[in-house]
């Protein structure tokens, strides 16, 4: 019986699996759903890590899916994982605290890693990682795909670019 | 019952073995080492990102949409564009997206078209996930892998709720696991990039890209910077027939996407803007 729970939890690591309709959750945190299979264009909503959704069928790059509260859309496939195959991951210093005592965090790279690594290293890499937050902090911007939309329309207008290009 | 978990054990074993994977909130702190390891210099001094917001914003944009409609959208928390305060010409992606162009490599560009190639090349590293298969093969050899595999086996096991933590011992070899990782991305791919190969798969991809429809870069202007820069900046292509070789291969690579867009005065006004303080102008 041990066999067999191994080789049923190792499965999807020995055979590569494609996107399976079913259940899945979003292992991202900068994805959206969207009325069109597209990451900017009929933007609906932001999606959010961990969310579960039902794919109905890929199509291309993009995996159309029933929303919990009903309707469908299309989020990109790379931001789905099986819901059965979902770890989930600390986004910062409270989500870890929080899964510490469960002992999740026991062979990770996260904030507590980080933390580690930058006093192993001195004052320098403090001082370079505060450049790395602020720039995320600047960028901040680039992971919400309804602001994302919006600049990018207008950019792709501005430049001629996509559906304003003179080419076709 | 011996004769049953012994198997399961070698099985594990195995697994664990052939498949040494990082999850994607792992690269994301991966990329996040990669790029506060790239803030210093070949002299190990500080010198950070290029202080213009607008100009930083300008390069996120041309860099999201190109990105956004490329085979890889996501990433953990999403695609960064930074601009390094360097003279050095040359770009790069670390694991999780995050994707260095340096001061110098734009002084070196004319156009918007010309930076959209360069990070359409970066971007297709990160499709093709050259970045995370490099940190993988770091942390393996690092030893970190070894840490990160007892815990990915126990929770394939859905064994990971020990409510032991993580060990002194653990949380070190982690920690070299990622100093190890961060150290051969800026002393190594930062010089020579991921191999022949590896370049040339991401010049084909990242011209296919600049080419969909949602998209529109004219797609020889990426051929037309590589071919422009100085002979020592070209890296492992340094050589006439190496170069012409790779010259040779984008145009294969564009001649299959069928029509493609001009540089349009448009952008190149707007680059040209953008860039002029960095310029002086």
């Amino acid at each position: 019986m041990v066999l067999v729970a191994a080789t049923l939890a190792f499965l999807p690591w020995l055979v590569p699996q494609d996107l399976p309709p079913g259940p899945c959750k979003v292992t991202v945190q900068s994805a959206s759903f969207n009325k069109v299979p597209s990451t900017t264009r009929g933007f609906l909503r932001e999606a959010k890590v961990g969310e579960e959704v039902t794919v109905l069928s890929v199509e291309g790059n993009y995996a159309k899916v029933k929303l919990a509260e009903g309707g469908e859309a299309y989020i990109s496939k790379t931001a789905l994982v099986a819901s059965d195959s979902y770890v989930k991951a600390p986004a910062n210093e409270k989500e870890m605290m929080e899964m510490k005592g469960k002992g999740y965090e026991a062979g990770r790279f996260d904030p507590e890693t980080e933390s580690s690594y930058k006093k192993e290293k001195g004052p320098e890499m403090e001082k370079a990682y505060k450049g790395v937050d602020a720039w995320e902090e600047r960028q901040g911007w680039a992971a919400q795909r309804g602001e994302v939309a919006k600049r990018l329309e207008e950019f792709r207008k501005a430049g001629k670019l996509a559906e304003f290009s003179t080419v076709k | 019952m011996k004769k049953l978990i012994l198997p399961a054990l070698a099985l594990l074993s195995a697994a664990a073995c052939s498949h040494p994977k990082l999850t994607e909130s792992q690269e994301y702190y991966v990329g996040r080492s990669v790029a506060a390891n790239a803030m210093f210099d070949k002299d190990a001094r500080y010198v950070g990102l290029y202080g213009d917001k607008n100009l930083e914003d300008y390069v996120a944009l041309v860099g999201l949409a190109v990105a956004l409609e490329s085979d890889r959208p996501e990433t953990f928390k999403g695609y960064k564009f930074g601009i390094l305060a360097s003279d050095d010409i040359n770009a790069f992606a670390a694991p999780g997206g995050f994707v260095f162009v340096t001061t110098g490599a734009i002084k070196q560009m004319q156009n918007e078209d010309e930076l959209a190639g360069v990070l359409a090349h970066e971007i297709a590293h990160v499709n093709l996930r050259h970045p995370e298969d490099h940190a993988n093969r770091a942390a393996d050899q690092s030893g970190a892998m070894s840490a990160l595999q007892g815990a990915s086996g126990l929770l394939a096991l859905g064994m990971a709720a020990t409510g032991r933590g993580r060990s002194a011992e653990q949380l070190q070899t982690l920690t070299k696991g990622l100093g190890g990782i961060a150290d051969s991305f800026t002393k190594e791919l930062m010089v020579n990039g991921y191999g022949r190969d590896s370049e040339l798969a991401a010049d084909a991809l990242g011209v296919q890209v600049l080419c969909r429809p949602g998209v529109r870069y004219n797609p020889t202007a990426l051929k037309e910077f590589i071919a422009r820069l100085p002979k020592k900046e070209r890296g492992a292509w340094a050589t006439h027939p190496e170069l012409e070789g790779r010259l040779q291969a984008m145009d294969e690579a564009i001649a299959k996407q069928g029509p493609a867009a001009s540089v349009d005065p448009t952008r190149t006004a707007r680059f040209k803007a953008a860039t002029a303080g960095l310029r002086g102008q």
